[in-house]
């Protein structure tokens, strides 16, 4: 019944044989198991790490983003106060300038006007100087010699004489 | 005065009458006081005791060439006072070498007008009016 030594010895080292493959097998299989677990381990760190070096970066963004929006709505309202201040000062300019150009515009128009009714007056006066003049000439011609007959034939001699007289009088103290 | 021309009886009688008219006319403004009855009288003894009488009456000429005539133009008639008083104003104006030289004119109106050697001194009346009507005019 018993085996044969032989045998057994043989099937002996070849279970061995088979069991120290299958065991080097499963080393071999666990080895790599562990690497691949530490590579998992590194990665889950990595990531971990990338997560927190995220979420800093994301904090930071944020707390950027919000000062930055901080600023902008300082500068904005400064810029508007500005751009406000700004605009009124050249709101008040354009209304001076505009203010003295009506005035100037005004004065000038005052001028013109003042200077057409002065060429029509002057123009007036002469025409109604030369008309009277005319009127007078034209009186004068007809008075004249009426004038002279009636002063020549009212006049005696002796009132002839005193008005000679005086006349040399009046002549004599001018020259 | 029909008559007149049958008391002239030659061309002579006529110049003579002629003469006389114009010895009238030219005494027309004749003064008898411009030469005094005085100064006459000097003058003809002056002459009847010249000796050279030629040469007395030579002098006499060149001082009357010496008056200057001033034109006289009147409206009037002038009486002989004012004659007078017209010549004394003329000698105090002009010198005494100035003689009176009268001529009546009725246009003038009144006043008189002066004029010795072409310069016109009017003070007529008409002068005054063509003054007034110009003055106007301008």
């Amino acid at each position: 019944m018993s085996l044969p030594i032989i045998v057994m010895f043989w099937g002996s080292v070849l279970t061995s044989t088979a069991l120290t493959v299958v065991v080097i097998y499963l080393l071999t299989k666990y080895a790599s198991a562990l690497e691949d677990l530490n590579e998992l381990k590194i990665h889950d760190r990595r990531h971990e790490k990338a997560e927190d070096i995220v979420g800093e970066a994301q904090d930071q963004s944020t707390e950027i983003v919000a000062d930055f929006k901080e600023k902008l709505t300082h500068v904005t309202a400064n810029l508007e106060l500005e751009a406000q201040k700004a605009l009124l000062e050249q709101v008040a300019v354009f209304k001076t300038e505009l203010t003295n150009e009506a005035k100037k515009a005004s004065a000038e128009t005052t001028a013109q006007i003042a200077n057409s009714f002065e060429g029509v007056e002057t123009e007036l006066e002469d025409y109604k100087r030369a008309r009277m003049t005319q009127i007078d000439a034209e009186v004068q011609k007809m008075i004249t010699p009426i004038a002279k007959e009636i002063l020549g034939r009212s006049i005696s001699d002796s009132e002839q004489e005193e008005v000679v007289k005086r006349m040399l009088t009046k002549y004599g103290q001018s020259t | 005065m029909d008559n007149l021309l049958s008391q002239v009886y030659t061309t002579q009688d006529l110049a003579d009458l002629s003469q006389s008219l114009t010895i009238l006319e030219n005494s027309l403004y004749r003064t008898d006081g411009v030469v005094p009855v005085g100064v006459r009288e000097d003058l003809y003894a002056a002459f009847v005791k010249a000796a050279d009488k030629r040469a007395f009456l030579d002098g006499w000429t060149k001082i009357l060439e010496k008056a200057e005539t001033v034109n006289v133009t009147l409206s009037f008639s002038p009486k002989e006072a004012f004659v007078l008083d017209l010549s004394a104003w003329v000698k105090q104006k002009y010198g005494p070498q100035a003689v009176l030289q009268i001529t009546k004119d009725e246009s003038i109106i009144g006043g008189i007008i002066l004029e010795k050697d072409g310069h016109v001194t009017d003070l007529s009346i008409e002068n005054m009016f063509d003054n007034m009507n110009y003055s106007q005019q301008k």
